[in-house]
Protein backbone atom coordinates (compact mmCIF):
# COMPACT_ATOMS: atom_id res chain seq x y z
CA UNK A 1 0.00 0.00 0.00
CA UNK A 2 1.32 3.42 -0.88
CA UNK A 3 1.85 5.40 2.29
CA UNK A 4 4.34 8.03 1.41
CA UNK A 5 1.93 10.94 1.03
CA UNK A 6 3.95 13.05 3.42
CA UNK A 7 7.24 12.28 1.72
CA UNK A 8 8.87 15.46 0.59
CA UNK A 9 10.48 15.02 -2.77
CA UNK A 10 13.34 17.32 -3.57
CA UNK A 11 13.28 18.15 -7.24
CA UNK A 12 16.78 18.28 -8.68
CA UNK A 13 17.55 19.91 -11.96
CA UNK A 14 18.03 17.28 -14.73
CA UNK A 15 21.59 16.94 -15.95
CA UNK A 16 22.25 18.66 -19.26
CA UNK A 17 22.19 16.37 -22.33
CA UNK A 18 24.79 18.25 -24.34
CA UNK A 19 28.10 16.45 -24.50
CA UNK A 20 31.18 18.47 -25.29
CA UNK A 21 32.62 17.60 -28.70
CA UNK A 22 36.14 17.58 -27.20
CA UNK A 23 35.39 14.66 -24.89
CA UNK A 24 38.53 12.54 -24.80
CA UNK A 25 36.49 9.38 -24.49
CA UNK A 26 33.58 9.57 -27.02
CA UNK A 27 32.43 5.97 -26.52
CA UNK A 28 32.18 6.57 -22.76
CA UNK A 29 30.09 9.67 -23.31
CA UNK A 30 27.79 7.82 -25.75
CA UNK A 31 27.37 5.01 -23.26
CA UNK A 32 26.43 7.54 -20.56
CA UNK A 33 23.87 9.14 -22.88
CA UNK A 34 22.49 5.71 -23.82
CA UNK A 35 22.01 4.86 -20.14
CA UNK A 36 20.14 8.09 -19.64
CA UNK A 37 18.01 7.40 -22.74
CA UNK A 38 17.19 4.00 -21.35
CA UNK A 39 16.29 5.43 -17.94
CA UNK A 40 14.11 8.05 -19.65
CA UNK A 41 12.50 5.34 -21.75
CA UNK A 42 11.70 3.34 -18.60
CA UNK A 43 10.27 6.46 -17.00
CA UNK A 44 8.14 7.08 -20.10
CA UNK A 45 6.92 3.49 -20.12
CA UNK A 46 5.84 3.71 -16.51
CA UNK A 47 4.33 7.15 -17.13
CA UNK A 48 2.38 5.79 -20.13
CA UNK A 49 0.92 3.05 -17.94
CA UNK A 50 0.08 5.53 -15.20
CA UNK A 51 -1.49 7.94 -17.69
CA UNK A 52 -3.49 5.13 -19.33
CA UNK A 53 -4.87 4.13 -15.94
CA UNK A 54 -5.68 7.72 -15.03
CA UNK A 55 -7.44 8.16 -18.36
CA UNK A 56 -9.38 4.93 -17.81
CA UNK A 57 -10.39 6.06 -14.37
CA UNK A 58 -11.29 9.53 -15.63
CA UNK A 59 -13.35 8.04 -18.42
CA UNK A 60 -15.20 5.91 -15.88
CA UNK A 61 -15.86 9.01 -13.74
CA UNK A 62 -17.17 10.90 -16.74
CA UNK A 63 -19.35 7.93 -17.69
CA UNK A 64 -20.79 7.59 -14.20
CA UNK A 65 -21.38 11.34 -13.97
CA UNK A 66 -22.96 11.44 -17.40
CA UNK A 67 -25.30 8.57 -16.55
CA UNK A 68 -26.16 10.15 -13.22
CA UNK A 69 -26.79 13.54 -14.83
CA UNK A 70 -28.85 11.93 -17.55
CA UNK A 71 -31.00 10.14 -14.98
CA UNK A 72 -31.42 13.30 -12.96
CA UNK A 73 -32.40 15.28 -16.04
CA UNK A 74 -34.78 12.52 -17.00
CA UNK A 75 -36.38 12.73 -13.55
CA UNK A 76 -36.51 16.51 -13.86
CA UNK A 77 -38.19 16.26 -17.28
CA UNK A 78 -40.75 13.80 -15.95
CA UNK A 79 -41.41 16.09 -12.96
CA UNK A 80 -41.88 19.04 -15.31
CA UNK A 81 -44.36 17.04 -17.41
CA UNK A 82 -46.21 15.96 -14.27
CA UNK A 83 -46.24 19.58 -13.14
CA UNK A 84 -47.79 20.62 -16.46
CA UNK A 85 -50.50 18.00 -15.99
CA UNK A 86 -51.18 19.12 -12.43
CA UNK A 87 -51.31 22.81 -13.36
CA UNK A 88 -53.65 22.04 -16.26
CA UNK A 89 -55.87 20.14 -13.84
CA UNK A 90 -55.85 23.13 -11.47
CA UNK A 91 -56.75 25.45 -14.36
CA UNK A 92 -59.63 23.18 -15.38
CA UNK A 93 -60.77 22.96 -11.75
CA UNK A 94 -60.56 26.73 -11.25
CA UNK A 95 -62.77 27.35 -14.26
CA UNK A 96 -65.75 25.33 -13.02
CA UNK A 97 -67.71 24.66 -9.85
CA UNK A 98 -69.17 21.23 -9.21
CA UNK A 99 -72.81 21.61 -8.12
CA UNK A 100 -74.88 18.49 -7.66
CA UNK A 101 -74.39 16.46 -10.81
CA UNK A 102 -73.22 19.24 -13.06
CA UNK A 103 -70.22 21.49 -13.54
CA UNK A 104 -70.89 25.19 -13.83
CA UNK A 105 -68.43 27.75 -15.10
CA UNK A 106 -67.81 30.69 -12.81
CA UNK A 107 -69.73 32.93 -15.21
CA UNK A 108 -72.67 30.53 -15.14
CA UNK A 109 -72.53 30.41 -11.34
CA UNK A 110 -72.48 34.20 -11.01
CA UNK A 111 -75.30 34.44 -13.56
CA UNK A 112 -77.28 31.94 -11.49
CA UNK A 113 -76.78 33.98 -8.31
CA UNK A 114 -77.83 37.12 -10.17
CA UNK A 115 -80.92 35.34 -11.48
CA UNK A 116 -81.88 34.16 -7.99
CA UNK A 117 -81.47 37.67 -6.59
CA UNK A 118 -83.66 39.15 -9.33
CA UNK A 119 -86.30 36.50 -8.65
CA UNK A 120 -86.24 37.27 -4.93
CA UNK A 121 -86.68 40.96 -5.61
CA UNK A 122 -89.41 40.22 -8.15
CA UNK A 123 -91.21 38.19 -5.50
CA UNK A 124 -90.87 41.05 -2.99
CA UNK A 125 -92.38 43.44 -5.52
CA UNK A 126 -95.23 41.09 -6.38
CA UNK A 127 -95.99 40.70 -2.69
CA UNK A 128 -95.91 44.47 -2.29
CA UNK A 129 -98.16 44.97 -5.29
CA UNK A 130 -100.77 42.46 -4.09
CA UNK A 131 -100.54 43.78 -0.54
CA UNK A 132 -101.25 47.29 -1.83
CA UNK A 133 -104.20 45.98 -3.81
CA UNK A 134 -105.54 44.47 -0.58
CA UNK A 135 -104.88 47.77 1.21
CA UNK A 136 -106.99 49.56 -1.38
CA UNK A 137 -109.69 46.88 -1.01
CA UNK A 138 -109.62 47.31 2.75
CA UNK A 139 -109.87 51.06 2.26
CA UNK A 140 -113.05 50.37 0.26
CA UNK A 141 -114.30 48.09 3.03
CA UNK A 142 -113.55 50.83 5.54
CA UNK A 143 -115.63 53.28 3.52
CA UNK A 144 -118.52 50.78 3.44
CA UNK A 145 -118.18 50.11 7.17
CA UNK A 146 -118.31 53.83 7.84
CA UNK A 147 -121.47 54.03 5.70
CA UNK A 148 -122.98 51.15 7.67
CA UNK A 149 -122.02 52.92 10.88
CA UNK A 150 -123.85 56.03 9.65
CA UNK A 151 -126.92 53.86 8.97
CA UNK A 152 -126.79 52.49 12.49
CA UNK A 153 -126.58 56.02 13.84
CA UNK A 154 -129.70 56.87 11.84
CA UNK A 155 -131.42 53.79 13.26
CA UNK A 156 -130.54 54.96 16.76
CA UNK A 157 -132.07 58.38 15.97
CA UNK A 158 -135.22 56.72 14.62
CA UNK A 159 -135.40 54.45 17.64
CA UNK A 160 -135.11 57.49 19.90
CA UNK A 161 -138.07 59.03 18.10
CA UNK A 162 -140.01 55.78 18.52
CA UNK A 163 -139.35 55.87 22.24
CA UNK A 164 -140.67 59.47 22.31
CA UNK A 165 -143.70 58.20 20.41
CA UNK A 166 -144.29 55.50 23.07
CA UNK A 167 -144.04 58.07 25.83
CA UNK A 168 -146.51 60.40 24.05
CA UNK A 169 -148.88 57.49 23.51
CA UNK A 170 -148.73 56.61 27.20
CA UNK A 171 -149.48 60.25 28.10
CA UNK A 172 -152.46 60.30 25.75
CA UNK A 173 -153.70 56.99 27.26
CA UNK A 174 -153.59 58.49 30.78
CA UNK A 175 -155.40 61.56 29.61
CA UNK A 176 -158.21 59.45 28.04
CA UNK A 177 -158.55 57.53 31.36
CA UNK A 178 -160.75 54.41 30.88
CA UNK A 179 -161.05 54.94 27.17
CA UNK A 180 -157.28 55.04 26.90
CA UNK A 181 -156.51 51.41 27.81
CA UNK A 182 -156.01 50.53 24.16
CA UNK A 183 -153.42 53.32 23.82
CA UNK A 184 -151.70 51.89 26.86
CA UNK A 185 -151.32 48.56 25.14
CA UNK A 186 -149.96 50.26 22.02
CA UNK A 187 -147.57 52.35 24.12
CA UNK A 188 -146.20 49.22 25.84
CA UNK A 189 -145.78 47.43 22.55
CA UNK A 190 -143.99 50.42 21.00
CA UNK A 191 -141.68 50.68 24.05
CA UNK A 192 -140.90 46.96 23.83
CA UNK A 193 -140.24 47.32 20.11
CA UNK A 194 -137.94 50.28 20.73
CA UNK A 195 -136.04 48.33 23.39
CA UNK A 196 -135.64 45.38 21.05
CA UNK A 197 -134.52 47.65 18.22
CA UNK A 198 -132.07 49.32 20.57
CA UNK A 199 -130.58 45.95 21.47
CA UNK A 200 -130.25 45.07 17.81
CA UNK A 201 -128.64 48.42 16.98
CA UNK A 202 -126.15 47.93 19.81
CA UNK A 203 -125.30 44.48 18.52
CA UNK A 204 -124.83 45.78 14.99
CA UNK A 205 -122.72 48.67 16.31
CA UNK A 206 -120.55 46.20 18.21
CA UNK A 207 -120.07 44.11 15.10
CA UNK A 208 -119.27 47.13 12.96
CA UNK A 209 -116.71 48.19 15.57
CA UNK A 210 -115.22 44.69 15.45
CA UNK A 211 -115.04 44.87 11.64
CA UNK A 212 -113.42 48.31 11.81
CA UNK A 213 -110.93 46.99 14.33
CA UNK A 214 -110.19 43.96 12.18
CA UNK A 215 -109.78 46.08 9.06
CA UNK A 216 -107.43 48.36 10.95
CA UNK A 217 -105.29 45.43 12.11
CA UNK A 218 -105.26 43.95 8.59
CA UNK A 219 -104.22 47.34 7.25
CA UNK A 220 -101.30 47.46 9.68
CA UNK A 221 -100.29 43.92 8.77
CA UNK A 222 -100.42 44.69 5.06
CA UNK A 223 -98.34 47.76 5.66
CA UNK A 224 -95.65 45.59 7.20
CA UNK A 225 -95.89 43.13 4.31
CA UNK A 226 -95.84 45.76 1.59
CA UNK A 227 -93.19 48.05 3.00
CA UNK A 228 -89.54 47.14 2.55
CA UNK A 229 -86.80 49.71 2.36
CA UNK A 230 -85.05 48.64 -0.82
CA UNK A 231 -81.96 50.80 -0.16
CA UNK A 232 -80.20 47.95 1.61
CA UNK A 233 -81.04 45.70 -1.34
CA UNK A 234 -79.45 48.17 -3.73
CA UNK A 235 -76.29 48.30 -1.64
CA UNK A 236 -76.28 44.50 -1.29
CA UNK A 237 -76.81 44.08 -5.02
CA UNK A 238 -74.00 46.49 -5.86
CA UNK A 239 -71.65 44.73 -3.44
CA UNK A 240 -72.66 41.36 -4.81
CA UNK A 241 -72.08 42.57 -8.37
CA UNK A 242 -68.64 43.87 -7.36
CA UNK A 243 -67.90 40.63 -5.49
CA UNK A 244 -68.87 38.44 -8.44
CA UNK A 245 -66.93 40.64 -10.86
CA UNK A 246 -63.93 40.43 -8.52
CA UNK A 247 -64.22 36.64 -8.36
CA UNK A 248 -64.37 36.37 -12.14
CA UNK A 249 -61.40 38.73 -12.54
CA UNK A 250 -59.41 36.90 -9.87
CA UNK A 251 -60.17 33.61 -11.53
CA UNK A 252 -58.96 35.03 -14.83
CA UNK A 253 -55.75 36.19 -13.14
CA UNK A 254 -55.24 32.75 -11.57
CA UNK A 255 -55.80 31.11 -14.93
CA UNK A 256 -53.28 33.43 -16.57
CA UNK A 257 -50.67 32.81 -13.89
CA UNK A 258 -51.26 29.05 -13.90
CA UNK A 259 -51.10 29.00 -17.69
CA UNK A 260 -47.76 30.80 -17.47
CA UNK A 261 -46.59 28.24 -14.88
CA UNK A 262 -47.72 25.39 -17.12
CA UNK A 263 -45.90 27.02 -20.04
CA UNK A 264 -42.74 27.41 -17.96
CA UNK A 265 -42.89 23.73 -16.95
CA UNK A 266 -43.43 22.73 -20.57
CA UNK A 267 -40.48 24.91 -21.61
CA UNK A 268 -38.38 23.28 -18.89
CA UNK A 269 -39.29 19.85 -20.19
CA UNK A 270 -38.50 20.93 -23.74
CA UNK A 271 -35.14 22.37 -22.64
CA UNK A 272 -34.16 19.27 -20.71
CA UNK A 273 -34.71 16.88 -23.64
CA UNK A 274 -31.77 18.19 -25.72
CA UNK A 275 -29.65 18.29 -22.55
CA UNK A 276 -30.19 14.57 -22.14
CA UNK A 277 -29.33 14.09 -25.79
CA UNK A 278 -26.25 16.26 -25.33
CA UNK A 279 -24.98 14.01 -22.56
CA UNK A 280 -24.53 11.27 -25.16
CA UNK A 281 -21.21 12.99 -25.95
CA UNK A 282 -19.83 10.77 -23.20
CA UNK A 283 -19.81 7.76 -25.58
CA UNK A 284 -17.73 9.67 -28.10
CA UNK A 285 -15.37 10.88 -25.38
CA UNK A 286 -14.92 7.33 -24.09
CA UNK A 287 -13.99 6.18 -27.60
CA UNK A 288 -11.42 8.98 -27.96
CA UNK A 289 -9.93 8.20 -24.56
CA UNK A 290 -9.76 4.51 -25.46
CA UNK A 291 -7.76 5.40 -28.57
CA UNK A 292 -5.36 7.49 -26.52
CA UNK A 293 -4.99 4.68 -23.96
CA UNK A 294 -4.32 2.23 -26.78
CA UNK A 295 -1.63 4.54 -28.23
CA UNK A 296 0.00 4.97 -24.81
CA UNK A 297 0.05 1.19 -24.35
CA UNK A 298 1.64 0.68 -27.75
CA UNK A 299 4.29 3.32 -27.02
CA UNK A 300 5.00 1.68 -23.64
CA UNK A 301 5.35 -1.73 -25.23
CA UNK A 302 7.68 -0.30 -27.91
CA UNK A 303 9.88 1.36 -25.30
CA UNK A 304 9.98 -1.82 -23.20
CA UNK A 305 10.93 -3.94 -26.28
CA UNK A 306 13.68 -1.51 -27.28
CA UNK A 307 14.99 -1.32 -23.69
CA UNK A 308 15.02 -5.12 -23.43
CA UNK A 309 16.82 -5.41 -26.79
CA UNK A 310 19.43 -2.90 -25.68
CA UNK A 311 19.91 -4.77 -22.41
CA UNK A 312 20.37 -8.03 -24.31
CA UNK A 313 22.90 -6.40 -26.67
CA UNK A 314 24.81 -4.67 -23.90
CA UNK A 315 24.36 -6.80 -20.78
CA UNK A 316 25.59 -5.23 -17.52
CA UNK A 317 25.63 -1.73 -18.94
CA UNK A 318 22.68 -0.43 -16.87
CA UNK A 319 20.33 -1.54 -14.11
CA UNK A 320 17.05 -2.90 -15.62
CA UNK A 321 14.62 -0.97 -13.41
CA UNK A 322 16.52 2.30 -13.16
CA UNK A 323 14.69 5.53 -14.00
CA UNK A 324 15.90 9.07 -14.28
CA UNK A 325 15.05 10.43 -10.80
CA UNK A 326 15.35 14.07 -11.80
CA UNK A 327 12.84 13.76 -14.64
CA UNK A 328 10.63 11.63 -12.39
CA UNK A 329 10.52 14.44 -9.86
CA UNK A 330 9.78 17.04 -12.53
CA UNK A 331 7.05 14.82 -13.96
CA UNK A 332 5.07 14.76 -10.71
CA UNK A 333 5.85 18.25 -9.46
CA UNK A 334 3.16 19.90 -11.61
CA UNK A 335 0.46 17.48 -10.51
CA UNK A 336 -1.46 19.27 -7.79
CA UNK A 337 -4.17 16.64 -7.17
CA UNK A 338 -2.83 14.67 -4.21
CA UNK A 339 -4.40 11.33 -5.14
CA UNK A 340 -3.20 11.53 -8.72
CA UNK A 341 0.29 12.46 -7.60
CA UNK A 342 0.38 9.53 -5.17
CA UNK A 343 -0.64 7.08 -7.86
CA UNK A 344 1.86 8.54 -10.32
CA UNK A 345 4.66 8.20 -7.80
CA UNK A 346 3.55 4.63 -7.04
CA UNK A 347 3.71 3.76 -10.73
CA UNK A 348 6.87 5.62 -11.57
CA UNK A 349 8.87 4.38 -8.58
CA UNK A 350 7.53 0.91 -7.84
CA UNK A 351 6.13 -0.12 -11.26
CA UNK A 352 3.43 -2.30 -9.63
CA UNK A 353 1.66 -5.09 -11.52
CA UNK A 354 -1.71 -4.07 -13.05
CA UNK A 355 -3.92 -5.75 -10.41
CA UNK A 356 -2.13 -3.96 -7.54
CA UNK A 357 -2.33 -0.61 -9.26
CA UNK A 358 -6.09 -0.50 -9.69
CA UNK A 359 -7.56 2.87 -8.84
CA UNK A 360 -10.17 2.62 -6.06
CA UNK A 361 -13.52 3.93 -7.30
CA UNK A 362 -14.12 5.97 -4.16
CA UNK A 363 -11.02 8.04 -4.80
CA UNK A 364 -12.53 9.47 -7.98
CA UNK A 365 -14.77 12.08 -6.52
CA UNK A 366 -15.93 14.85 -8.78
CA UNK A 367 -15.50 17.56 -6.23
CA UNK A 368 -12.19 18.77 -7.59
CA UNK A 369 -9.96 16.49 -5.50
CA UNK A 370 -7.69 17.45 -2.68
CA UNK A 371 -4.97 19.71 -3.91
CA UNK A 372 -1.65 20.00 -2.17
CA UNK A 373 1.84 20.91 -3.14
CA UNK A 374 5.23 19.38 -2.61
CA UNK B 1 -95.41 63.00 -1.08
CA UNK B 2 -97.08 65.77 -3.04
CA UNK B 3 -98.32 65.65 -6.57
CA UNK B 4 -99.68 68.02 -9.18
CA UNK B 5 -101.57 67.15 -12.32
CA UNK B 6 -101.37 68.91 -15.66
CA UNK B 7 -103.28 68.20 -18.83
CA UNK B 8 -101.02 68.80 -21.84
CA UNK B 9 -101.69 68.34 -25.56
CA UNK B 10 -99.69 65.13 -25.30
CA UNK B 11 -101.71 63.74 -22.38
CA UNK B 12 -101.81 63.88 -18.61
CA UNK B 13 -98.58 64.68 -16.76
CA UNK B 14 -98.54 64.05 -13.02
CA UNK B 15 -95.52 65.36 -11.15
CA UNK B 16 -94.62 63.59 -7.89
CA UNK B 17 -92.39 65.19 -5.25
CA UNK B 18 -90.58 63.97 -2.13
CA UNK B 19 -90.50 60.50 -0.63
CA UNK B 20 -93.06 58.05 -1.93
CA UNK B 21 -93.90 55.38 0.66
CA UNK B 22 -96.75 53.29 2.04
CA UNK B 23 -98.27 56.23 3.93
CA UNK B 24 -98.91 57.95 0.60
CA UNK B 25 -101.31 55.27 -0.58
CA UNK B 26 -104.39 57.42 0.11
CA UNK B 27 -102.98 60.28 -1.92
CA UNK B 28 -101.84 57.96 -4.68
CA UNK B 29 -105.41 56.72 -5.05
CA UNK B 30 -106.23 60.12 -6.49
CA UNK B 31 -103.34 59.65 -8.91
CA UNK B 32 -104.73 56.25 -9.91
CA UNK B 33 -108.16 57.79 -10.45
CA UNK B 34 -106.62 60.50 -12.62
CA UNK B 35 -104.68 57.93 -14.65
CA UNK B 36 -107.74 55.76 -15.30
CA UNK B 37 -110.33 58.51 -15.72
CA UNK B 38 -108.66 59.98 -18.78
CA UNK B 39 -109.47 57.04 -21.05
CA UNK B 40 -106.93 55.86 -23.59
CA UNK B 41 -103.76 57.77 -24.36
CA UNK B 42 -100.47 58.71 -22.90
CA UNK B 43 -99.96 59.27 -19.16
CA UNK B 44 -96.74 60.51 -17.69
CA UNK B 45 -95.56 60.18 -14.09
CA UNK B 46 -92.72 62.65 -13.66
CA UNK B 47 -90.36 61.25 -11.00
CA UNK B 48 -87.55 63.82 -11.32
CA UNK B 49 -88.29 65.21 -7.84
CA UNK B 50 -88.87 61.88 -6.11
CA UNK B 51 -85.91 61.06 -3.89
CA UNK B 52 -87.04 57.82 -2.23
CA UNK B 53 -89.26 54.84 -3.01
CA UNK B 54 -89.98 51.88 -0.77
CA UNK B 55 -91.32 48.55 -1.98
CA UNK B 56 -94.93 49.62 -1.26
CA UNK B 57 -94.42 52.56 -3.62
CA UNK B 58 -93.01 50.21 -6.25
CA UNK B 59 -96.10 48.04 -5.73
CA UNK B 60 -98.30 51.11 -6.25
CA UNK B 61 -96.44 51.96 -9.45
CA UNK B 62 -97.05 48.40 -10.65
CA UNK B 63 -100.76 48.83 -9.85
CA UNK B 64 -100.71 52.11 -11.76
CA UNK B 65 -99.20 50.28 -14.75
CA UNK B 66 -101.92 47.57 -14.52
CA UNK B 67 -104.76 50.04 -14.14
CA UNK B 68 -103.54 52.29 -16.97
CA UNK B 69 -103.19 49.31 -19.30
CA UNK B 70 -106.68 48.17 -18.29
CA UNK B 71 -107.94 51.63 -19.22
CA UNK B 72 -106.22 51.23 -22.63
CA UNK B 73 -103.67 53.89 -21.83
CA UNK B 74 -99.88 53.81 -21.68
CA UNK B 75 -97.89 54.82 -18.61
CA UNK B 76 -94.51 56.51 -18.90
CA UNK B 77 -92.13 57.17 -16.02
CA UNK B 78 -90.16 60.31 -16.73
CA UNK B 79 -86.70 61.34 -15.52
CA UNK B 80 -86.21 59.13 -12.46
CA UNK B 81 -83.22 60.29 -10.40
CA UNK B 82 -80.03 58.26 -10.00
CA UNK B 83 -81.02 56.26 -6.88
CA UNK B 84 -84.51 55.61 -8.29
CA UNK B 85 -82.99 54.48 -11.59
CA UNK B 86 -80.70 52.04 -9.73
CA UNK B 87 -83.73 50.76 -7.82
CA UNK B 88 -85.55 50.16 -11.11
CA UNK B 89 -82.50 48.34 -12.48
CA UNK B 90 -82.18 46.23 -9.32
CA UNK B 91 -85.84 45.22 -9.46
CA UNK B 92 -85.79 44.79 -13.26
CA UNK B 93 -88.63 47.34 -13.37
CA UNK B 94 -86.71 49.16 -16.05
CA UNK B 95 -87.82 46.32 -18.32
CA UNK B 96 -91.48 46.55 -17.22
CA UNK B 97 -91.98 50.30 -17.52
CA UNK B 98 -91.44 52.70 -20.35
CA UNK B 99 -88.87 55.10 -18.90
CA UNK B 100 -88.42 58.42 -20.64
CA UNK B 101 -85.60 60.90 -20.26
CA UNK B 102 -86.02 64.45 -21.47
CA UNK B 103 -83.22 66.71 -22.64
CA UNK B 104 -83.30 68.68 -19.36
CA UNK B 105 -82.71 65.49 -17.42
CA UNK B 106 -79.77 64.48 -19.61
CA UNK B 107 -78.28 67.94 -19.25
CA UNK B 108 -78.62 67.69 -15.48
Amino acid sequence: MWNRAATRVVVPEPAPYSTPAADPNPSGAAEGLLIRWLELSELERRAFIAMARELTASSAIVERSAIDLSQRFQTLAESAKAQVTRVEAVIASAQSIHVGNEDLTLNEATGFIEEVLVKVIDTVLNVSKNAMRMVYSLDDVTVEVEAASQCVAQLQTINQQIRFLAINTAIEAARADRNGSTFNVIAREIRALAAETDDTVKTVSGRIAAIRDSVSRSHATLREIATVDMSSHIIAKERLDALLAGMVAQNADFTTILSAAAGASADLSTTIAPLIMGLQFQDRTAQLVAHVIEALGTLGEAGEALRQATHDAMPGTFAPGAVDQAWLARLVEKQTLGDVRKRFLEHLINDPPPDEAAIPAETHDTGGGDIDLF
Amino acid sequence: MEFTQDQTPNGIVIVLRGSFTFKDHHGFRAVLDALTAAGGGRRVLDLAQVDFLDSAALGMLLIAEDETTRALGSLILRNPSGPITRLFELSAMDTLFRIERTDESRAA
